[in-house]
């Protein structure tokens, strides 16, 4: 019992640290419940599909996608083309999407390709592609719009005549999923549509783990090598999942986006592999295994952790700053510990392992 | 072969959708102009595409933004013998046109206005 009790502890010791310090910072900051549970209503609509883009590279052991940056590249492209053309409304997103597919499909092949070369070590080389593909897109934003691909709308334009501004204006596409079917439940505002976007992404990763490539990425995820000599084309089903989670990624960095209502053009992408890794990893996952409780739970964590701690920091030091570098602090060392931890946990599985299989040869011996 | 096929269908499938979205999507700038050759009424109303009603003065010019190729638009006003009216009028918006639309002579034929845009060179 007592070995159990240690072992859930252990297994979740991540999301019990985080919920033990929302539940001391909640009533320092002195918000409402009612304005928390509003406020992950929206977050939750907002972040989830990037969240979940996350789950199917790690089925497929290739750890935490940090590349999803490629994806989120690809869906600014499609909202910049969509706004420099003025295409308005639900119309708009949707050619978005379709815009931003190929450009993350190509994205994720070269990814998925540059990561079959790195086996062993896709995380930090999906980190370092990021940056890569980031001054690729700096180059073609910044240099190549407007001068090669032809811009019409001066408001995106830099004055010089080329490159897009450093913030565009998304009020085409405002909102436009969030508020085509609202759903008023007592006090809260809840966007149905996008909310039915997610759960057909949960129901799609739910549908795809039981499919025969689904169950190949497993295999390639449990042990590469005996995948191999069951003759599953390891590589290219590696690719495929990274082709997918760059595609999803693309496509959840366009609703993200809708919500907001305004693009950074330079600096949107950038911080959404950290923060979306570190939101799936508050929610209990780690390198080899991921869940969509996993990423929903973790968003929750991890924006609660948002929304309270810089009212809470300012409600006792008088300083809202400290509260937003102990947001940054945490959500960086989360990604730490948990990686720390797993690779900890790792160990502790093989040792026991290895202890296991001399105490079974000892015993062989001894008869 | 069959996969090939496949894939190029679903590749032209795209495109088409791409293109119905891009016109169905498309905004385009209306002006809508109370200023009549013989009489102006005082305030006329108007409605585009069912969206809320909007009140031009005399001899006013307001600048409206719709979406797609085919349009309503809906305008209420006093004529000269203080007689309320009400017409509906339908047209349609392409790129590269400036359409102005004069409130004042809904019922005539020259209600409509279309200007095609010069490239700038």
């Amino acid at each position: 019992m007592e070995n159990k009790g240690k072992k859930f502890l252990i297994n979740n010791i991540v999301p019990i640290v985080i919920l033990v310090m929302i539940v001391m910072a909640a009533p320092i900051s002195g918000l409402s419940g009612g304005y928390l549970v509003q406020e992950m209503i929206s977050r939750l609509s907002r972040n989830s599909f990037l969240v979940l883009s996350l789950i199917i590279p790690v089925v497929a052991g290739m750890g935490l996608n940090f590349g999803i940056v490629l994806g989120a590249m690809a869906g600014q492209l499609g909202l910049i083309f969509i706004t420099d053309w003025r295409i308005v409304g639900m119309e708009g997103i949707v050619l978005a999407v379709l815009i931003s597919l190929p450009i993350a499909v190509l994205l994720g092949i070269l990814g998925g390709y540059i990561l079959n070369k790195a086996k062993g070590r896709e995380m930090i080389t999906s980190i370092i592609m990021g940056f890569f593909i980031n001054g690729v897109y700096q180059l073609v934003v910044l240099y190549g719009m407007g001068n090669i691909i032809p811009m019409t709308n001066k408001k995106i334009i830099l004055s010089r005549g080329y490159g897009i501004r450093n913030a565009i204006d998304l009020k085409n596409i405002r909102q436009v999923l969030d508020q085509s079917m609202v759903v008023k439940v007592g006090e809260f505002t809840v966007p149905l549509f996008t909310i039915s976007i997610i759960a057909a992404l949960c129901f799609f990763i739910v549908w795809f783990r039981k499919t025969k490539l689904g169950q190949d990425m497993r295999a390639i995820g449990q042990d590469m090598e005996i995948a191999k000599s069951a003759g599953i084309a390891v590589e290219k089903t590696r690719i495929l999942s990274i082709v997918i989670s760059t595609v999803l990624a693309s496509v959840g960095q366009i609703i993200f986006l809708q919500n907001i209502g305004t693009m950074n053009t330079y600096n949107s992408h950038e911080q959404i592999g950290m923060f979306s890794i570190a939101a799936i990893l508050i929610g209990g996952a780690t390198a080899a295994k991921a869940s969509i409780p996993n990423a929903l739970g973790g968003i929750i964590l991890f924006h609660l952790m948002f929304v309270i701690s810089p009212r809470a920091g300012k409600e006792l030091v008088g300083s809202a700053q400290i509260g937003e570098f102990f947001r940054v602090f945490v959500s960086y060392g989360i990604i730490a510990l948990t990686l720390v931890l797993h690779q900890w946990r790792r160990e502790q599985e093989n040792k026991a392992e290895r202890k296991k299989m001399m105490d079974m040869q000892l015993s062989g011996g001894e008869n | 072969m069959k996969t090939i096929g496949a894939r190029i269908g679903v590749i032209l499938a795209m495109i088409l959708l791409g293109i119905f979205l891009f016109i169905s999507g498309k905004e385009h700038e209306v002006f809508i102009e109370n200023k009549g050759e013989k009489y102006t009424p005082k305030n006329a109303y108007y409605i585009l595409d069912g969206e809320k009603e909007i009140k031009i003065k005399k001899k006013k010019k307001k600048r409206e933004y719709i979406k797609g190729v085919n349009h309503t638009i809906e305008v209420r006003f006093k004529d000269a013998g203080g007689v309320e009216k009400k017409v509906v009028k339908e047209f349609k918006t392409k790129m590269g046109q400036i359409i102005t639309i004069n409130a004042a002579m809904i019922e005539s034929d020259s209600w409509l206005k279309i200007e095609e845009l010069k490239s700038k060179k």
